[in-house]
């Protein structure tokens, strides 16, 4: 009973620290770093997206699109708003900011959007290969691992099975 | 049995790259947050080139194990899900962009069916699935990498299998003095894939099986594979055209009657069509 009710209070917690995360955002109050390590993982992000509604988007665009702000921030932002990846003007939106980024951060975070766009320009394409490539993997292999929520150790041993056994 | 390697085979050393299609799916399942472990284990399972890299790297010294796996999810449990989940990540970028080619795409089309079929009779003879079903999926490795290697030499193969009506393994060796079981031995090794599999690939047309000195569970697992591959090309599942097993061999599989193995085609197609359908959504191409 005890762990249920833990359970209970917990979820309350979080629905609580997400709604008051949306809040933040909606109306430009900063949220520390700290705070945006904890929102951007699960389960927490989980409810910050439910929180999320359709008129958050230009907000968020515009957030993840300002290369002043943290990166913590922005990939929090565009985390959320791959739930309207298939909205034209979200698809738009990454397709420009995968062509305008230079951070390896932002640039994965939309690329899982423009892989399941059927339409994907040629360029964008080529622009894809290019930067996920053997001569870059410095910059994106321990991203990616962080993504899947793996450990340091866990990077040294892709990289090495890679160069062994998948010649890249 | 195969025992040497011809004279003429040519010397392959590149791997197999996933289709488009397929590497596309991987990446669909690692980006979503709603798909589960089970759905990439589901997809590596029909990737030829996915799946025998990962039974060459959990085989390889890397691992110091003492044990040999021939299975995907063991395999995936000794690299570790996050290793193999960025390995499917930076492989199948590689291959996304990579033109489909109608000959690979009918390839894999085969070896997908008999792979679900090699499963299937696994079952029914008392074996376990997960061997059986890579070795399915692996069997036709040799034609994979001809077609790969030799394109125009593997187009007279097909043109003289369908003029002639004749398997594929008689064609092969009429055009190339050699056949698909020949060059998939060579592989096997190349790659360092289990000996039991590699014997499957190199064998699995040949009418010697059950007087061989291997064991009765080898001899059985290669003729699953060869009574899944027959049955498939009954059908006429992807590009094939094998020969038939002897009586003696279907004796030894306890499918001796067409009422058994008609049934057995049934639930082939319906399995295959649920599998094919994971990868390439329900409008098919």
């Amino acid at each position: 009973m005890d762990d249920i009710e833990n359970i209970g209070r917990q979820e309350v917690l979080q629905r609580y620290v997400a709604k008051k995360a949306l809040q933040d955002l909606r109306s430009g109050t900063s949220i520390e770093g700290p705070m945006l390590q904890l929102l951007n993982h699960y389960p927490l992000f989980n409810y910050c997206r439910q929180e999320t509604t359709e008129n958050d988007k230009t907000i968020l665009k515009d957030i993840a699109a300002a290369g002043q702000n943290e990166l913590p921030l922005r990939r929090f932002c565009l985390k959320l708003l791959r739930q309207f990846e298939q909205h034209q003007d979200i698809k738009d939106f990454f397709q420009e900011l995968w062509k305008k980024s230079s951070e390896y951060e932002i640039k994965l975070e939309v690329l899982w959007s423009l892989l399941s766009y059927g339409d994907l320009s040629e360029d964008i394409y080529a622009g894809i290969s290019e930067h996920f490539d053997a001569a870059n993997w410095d910059k994106w292999l321990p991203l990616i691992v962080e993504k899947l929520e793996g450990d340091s150790e866990e990077k040294t041993h892709v990289k090495e099975l890679m160069k062994r056994y998948f010649n890249l | 049995m195969k025992k040497t390697k011809p004279e003429n085979l040519p010397n392959v050393f590149s791997d197999v790259p996933s289709l488009p299609v397929v590497a596309s799916r991987m990446l669909q399942i690692i980006a979503d947050e709603n798909s589960s472990l089970q759905d990439l284990k589901r997809v590596i399972s029909m990737d030829q080139s996915f799946s025998s890299r990962l039974l060459k790297v959990a085989n390889s010294p890397y691992y110091r194990a003492s044990n040999t796996i021939a299975d995907i999810t063991d395999a995936i449990t000794r690299i570790g899900f996050t290793t193999v989940q960025a390995l499917v990540f930076a492989i199948s970028l590689k291959d996304l962009r990579r033109p489909l080619n109608k000959v690979d795409f009918e390839l894999w089309e085969h070896s997908l069916a008999v792979s679900v079929a090699s499963g299937l009779i696994a079952r029914d003879a008392g074996l376990s699935a997960g061997e059986p079903f890579v070795y399915g999926l692996l069997h036709d490795i040799g034609k994979v990498v001809i077609n790969l290697s030799m394109k125009k030499e593997f187009a007279e193969v097909i043109q003289m299998s369908a003029q002639q009506d004749i398997p594929f393994y008689q064609a092969e060796q009429k055009v190339l003095g050699f056949d698909h079981g020949d060059m998939g031995k060579y592989v096997a090794e190349q790659w360092r894939l289990p000996a039991n599999l590699a014997f499957v690939i190199a064998n699995h047309h040949e009418d010697d099986i059950l007087e061989c000195q291997e064991s009765n569970d080898l001899k059985k697992k290669t003729l699953v594979v060869k009574a899944a591959d027959a049955l498939c090309s009954s059908m006429e599942i992807g590009l094939t055209h094998s020969g038939d097993l002897s009586d003696q061999e279907w004796q030894f599989l306890k499918l001796t009657t067409a009422k058994k193995r008609e049934a057995l085609r049934a639930r082939i197609v319906e399995e295959y069509k649920s599998y094919r359908e994971f990868v390439m959504g329900a409008s098919g191409r």
